[in-house]
């Protein structure tokens, strides 16, 4: 076991600087200069120059990246040239949105896709599966602007049950921060007003969120628990008189997940880096909206400590993935 | 002797695209408290849909059944409820199966399997008859020392990989013999095992046969597996049972043509015969099975009877009975 996550944390930095340095190679051949752009139109020759040395953006490319990596080692991100703020403090404001944007939507995706998956393929071809087979198809299809739209018009507009936008309403202060999840921090302070306004926020972005994760996870795990219900172990608890609940939710589900479980982890990496859609829509103030921001001004640290930082959460949820493979499958646990 | 199972004039017939299979044409067997029937017959011939239909495990569709009736006991077992079948899967008939590598649930320990096969049948026994469940542990372990398996205790904690096949075997044996099931049905319970393993498992599911005064269905291609345990043997072929006699007479005075072949088909270990000797042709597809007889296109002594009337099995002494022309 020591033995295992060992190899895994040594695979894991390999993949870490192996990102940075193609991101790193990415950014600076993209068009712009930075310098120019943060010293503005009217500025003279001098000036750009002096915000050239400033940031180090004179000298070469390998000394550039020599500095920047032995910077991301002692957890120096740079600084943002847009804000001068250290890039570590503004990931450390708008990580959090998303985070907990994206646990929300997992969670929804999780906790929606696995049991009607189940539920349509235990009832194949009957009208809860054609029901859930359409939903999943509208799910991977629906694009996440136009469907955010929607809802908004609808339960925010229209009805008035929900807020249309942000983390929380405008006056209300956020919750003293621990993990800097509201939903989180606010049960810790006792303050359930404060709660119930976060939720109420976060419902519809996470939502249009998770739609096409909630698809992809039902679909995968229907087509899982079809086949599970086909295996000999299957049979033979029947014939052993297991009642058909316990069959399903324990003999075959554990089985199933698997699968299914591989799809959560890739899903989990592709939402961190896709929020941006519906951050915009929402107004959410996430890191996607940061990162796209900072990209439109060539300001590349941010743009880097952001990638850094999904990249290492997909590898981190990639690398509990496989803990949980272990923890279910006990064949993977002794080699 | 009562009858424990009465199988009368069973059809069933498997719907695809390509049509209906009829699988099986017209099944007559019972069974006597405490007796042993061994069923044989080649692959394909429907002994183990035979098998399945009695645990009502077959999904239909495909299956569907055209005529006839399975009682067991007091239970018509083609009209029985799901409660039925609760009151009845592992505690009045139990199953074994051919393949102890694929029906032990990989991800689950033995003793989560075990102890829920126990679990199950306390639903069914008044409040006070129920086992809690440091009972149930105890009874899972006791039947595992049952089948002779050793350290049962430590071997609850284990998964079904550590196990080698004929352990899963005997854990499976385990399993269907903890609700103390009046009658056992064997699929082929050594065709994946081992030969000398084989013997073993064998010899463990004659003795518990005789100790439990169990009465057994066994299912298999091994003449000799089933006359290892089995009084009696009937044979089957491509949907119907051809020839239903005491191993003893099955095996000195074969009266089929079909059963002849099979005898003759098995190598004699002191003989100087250079070749195996086979039956001519193959099975029929089931799609469009030979009119008449079945076995007709393959048989030696067939004539134009055979090949426009079916040939009822009809008795040729009390004990004995064929379904052939020519007996």
């Amino acid at each position: 076991m020591v033995l295992f996550v060992g190899k895994r944390l040594l695979l894991f930095g390999f993949m870490l600087l192996g990102l940075l340095t193609i991101m790193f190679l990415i950014t600076n051949v993209a068009p712009g200069d930075p310098a120019k752009l943060m010293a503005g139109q009217n500025a003279t020759q001098d000036m750009v120059e002096t915000i050239r040395r400033e940031y180090g953006l004179d000298k070469s490319l390998p000394e550039q990246y020599a500095v920047y990596i032995g910077g991301v080692l002692r957890g120096d991100l740079g600084r943002s040239i847009v804000s001068t703020k250290p890039v570590v403090e503004e990931l450390l404001r708008y990580f959090p949105a998303t985070f907990e944007l994206v646990l929300v939507a997992m969670g929804l995706g999780i906790l929606i896709g696995v049991p009607f998956g189940m539920l349509s393929a235990v009832y194949r071809d009957s009208w809860i599966d054609h029901a859930t087979r359409i939903f999943s198809v509208s799910g991977v299809a629906l694009p996440a602007f136009w469907f955010g739209l929607l809802l908004q018009l609808y339960f925010a507009v229209h009805l008035e049950w929900l807020p249309v936008s942000g983390r929380l309403e405008l006056i209300t202060p956020p919750p003293e921060p621990v993990s800097r999840l509201y939903l989180i921090d606010s049960l810790l302070r006792g303050e359930f007003d404060t709660f119930r306004e976060a939720f109420q926020h976060i419902i519809l972005p996470a939502l249009v969120l998770s739609f096409p994760c909630l698809a992809s996870i039902l679909r995968v795990n229907r087509a899982e628990m079809l086949e599970v219900l086909q295996s000999d172990y299957i049979v033979a608890a029947r014939a052993n008189g297991i009642p058909a609940f316990r069959i399903i939710t324990v003999y075959a589900l554990k089985n199933a997940m698997l699968p299914t479980l591989a799809i959560i982890g890739l899903r989990f990496g592709w939402m961190l880096g896709s929020t941006v859609l519906v951050e915009t829509v929402f107004d959410w103030p996430g890191i996607g909206l940061y990162a796209v921001q900072s990209a439109l001004y060539s300001d590349f640290k941010p743009v880097l400590g952001v990638t850094l930082l999904i990249g290492f959460c997909f590898i981190f949820i990639n690398f509990l993935i496989d803990l949980a493979y272990g923890w279910l499958d006990p064949r993977l646990r002794t080699q | 002797m009562s009858s424990l199972l009465d199988i009368r004039d069973y059809r069933l017939d498997f719907d695809t695209f390509d049509g209906a299979y009829k699988v099986l044409d017209g099944i007559d067997l019972s069974l006597a408290e405490g007796e042993t029937l061994g069923v044989v017959g080649e692959t394909g011939c429907g002994k183990s849909v035979l098998a399945k239909s009695i645990m009502g495990l077959l999904p239909s569709p495909p299956a569907r059944v055209l005529s006839g009736s399975i009682m067991f006991e007091a239970h018509d077992l083609l009209n029985a409820t799901a409660a039925d079948w609760r009151a009845i899967r592992g505690q009045r008939i139990a199953m074994i199966f051919q393949d102890p590598m694929t029906f032990l649930n990989p991800v689950l320990t033995i003793g989560q399997q075990v102890c829920d096969v126990i679990a199950a049948q306390q639903g069914s026994k008044p409040k006070a008859a129920r086992l809690d469940r440091a009972a149930i542990r105890a009874h899972a372990t006791r039947i595992l020392e049952l089948v002779r398996l050793p350290d049962a205790a430590e071997l609850l904690n284990r998964y079904p990989h550590q196990l080698s096949g004929g352990m899963r075997q005997r854990v499976l044996i385990a399993m269907a013999l903890s609700g103390s099931p009046r009658l056992l049905i064997a699929d082929e319970p050594t065709t994946a095992l081992d030969v000398t393993i084989q013997a073993q498992v064998l010899a463990l599911i004659d003795d518990l046969v005789q100790r439990l005064k169990l009465a057994v269905i066994m299912i298999s291609h091994d003449l000799g597996a089933v006359a290892a345990v089995c009084r009696r043997i009937a044979v089957m072929y491509a949907g119907t049972v051809v020839e239903d006699a005491p191993t003893a007479e099955l095996l000195a005075h074969p009266r089929h043509p079909y059963t002849r072949g099979l005898l003759a088909a098995l190598p004699d270990i002191d003989g100087d015969q250079a070749t195996l000797v086979g039956i001519a042709g193959s099975i029929p597809n089931l799609l469009t099975p030979p009119q008449g007889c079945r076995f007709h296109p393959r048989c030696p002594l067939a004539d134009g009877r055979c090949s426009n009337e079916k040939p009822l099995l009809r008795r040729l002494s009390e004990i004995h009975r064929v379904a052939c022309h020519h007996a």
